[in-house]
């Protein structure tokens, strides 16, 4: 996200505060994408991350006057997204339990690309499974980290706590997602698959 | 062989989260929704930030009221409330009967001497 884009992200919030929805159109066009997948990579729902990006998006429009022009945008948006979707895991988890794992297993099907190689999209799948399992604080490190590129410092500031702490969840999520995913040979398995079907 | 798995471990989790596809049907759709509830939706107004007013006069006027208020109080306590005064003989008369005549202390010094 370069100065140019801040600047032009400040510009198009000045104009979603006199209501247009213009503005919040090219701002939609711009982040849309990323919100979506962050979303979905928490959730692991397609249709609820694609409720949650539009939650996102209704709120930068409901709070275009609460936002700090003089701050990347990125940031907040990332933030309202995991808030959404925490709210979303909390509030799933007191309704159906029971059915979690199999909701989970029948929406599965849906994240596979029908271009991909079935390999290959087995071994995405196998990694999106072990990372929608993780705790939901490690999994939004994950998400943030992996997905959106952030450094420690960026996700601290987004999560509101310290780096250490943002450190101490990534390291303890890759522990977890190794041991998952299987034993070290298990991951070679993995990555000589995945290198082939890259390379 | 354990950076090699870490490298793997990052590049897989990587892949695996950024293959999301966003399509433009999709992304329409979505577009139109929001366009929708946007439009229904009233937006907040800004913060009304309070003014600073000039506190020159308020301190001027507590300035005056506070030494008004101590000077009635130390006229009143000086010459023209007897209360303490009052207040200190009847308490030294009570003390004086209820030494020597219901004091605990007397009982006991009696019953000792008997």
């Amino acid at each position: 996200m370069t100065l140019v884009d801040e600047s032009e992200d400040a510009l198009l919030i000045e104009r979603l505060r006199a209501n247009d929805l213009d503005a919040l159109g090219a701002l939609f066009d711009r982040y849309y994408p990323q919100v979506y997948r962050t979303a979905i990579a928490i959730t692991h729902d397609p249709a609820v991350a694609e409720d949650l990006a539009q939650d996102c998006f209704l709120k930068l429009h409901h709070y275009a006057y609460r936002i700090d022009t003089s701050l990347p945008l990125a940031p907040w948006l990332y933030r309202v997204t995991v808030n959404l979707a925490y709210t979303w895991i909390s509030r799933r988890k007191k309704r159906r339990v029971s059915l979690e794992a199999l909701v989970d297993q029948l929406m599965t099907p849906s994240w596979h690309a029908p271009d991909q190689l079935a390999e290959h999209a087995e071994v995405q799948e196998q990694v999106r499974q072990a990372v929608s399992e993780l705790h939901f604080n490690q999994r939004v490190v994950v998400v943030l980290h992996y997905l959106s590129g952030l450094s420690l410092e960026e996700i601290a500031e987004i999560l509101d706590c310290p780096v250490g702490t943002v450190k101490s969840r990534l390291y303890y999520a890759r522990e977890n997602l190794r041991r998952r995913l299987g034993d070290a040979n298990r991951i070679n398995e993995v990555a000589h698959g995945y290198a082939g079907l890259v390379g | 062989m354990q950076d090699w798995s870490d490298s793997v471990l990052d590049n897989c989790i990587r892949d695996a989260l950024q293959s999301a596809v966003v399509t433009p049907q999709q992304k329409r759709a979505a577009w139109q929704a929001l366009h929708e509830r946007a439009m229904r939706q009233t937006a907040l107004t800004p913060l009304e930030v309070a003014k600073q007013v000039p506190d020159v006069c308020v301190n001027h006027r507590r300035g005056v009221s506070g030494w008004v208020s101590r000077a009635w109080r130390w006229t009143q306590a000086t010459l023209l409330d007897d209360s303490s005064y009052d207040r200190a003989f009847n308490q030294r008369r009570l003390l004086h009967l209820s030494f020597f005549c219901d004091s605990p202390l007397r009982n006991m010094v009696g019953g000792a001497a008997t």
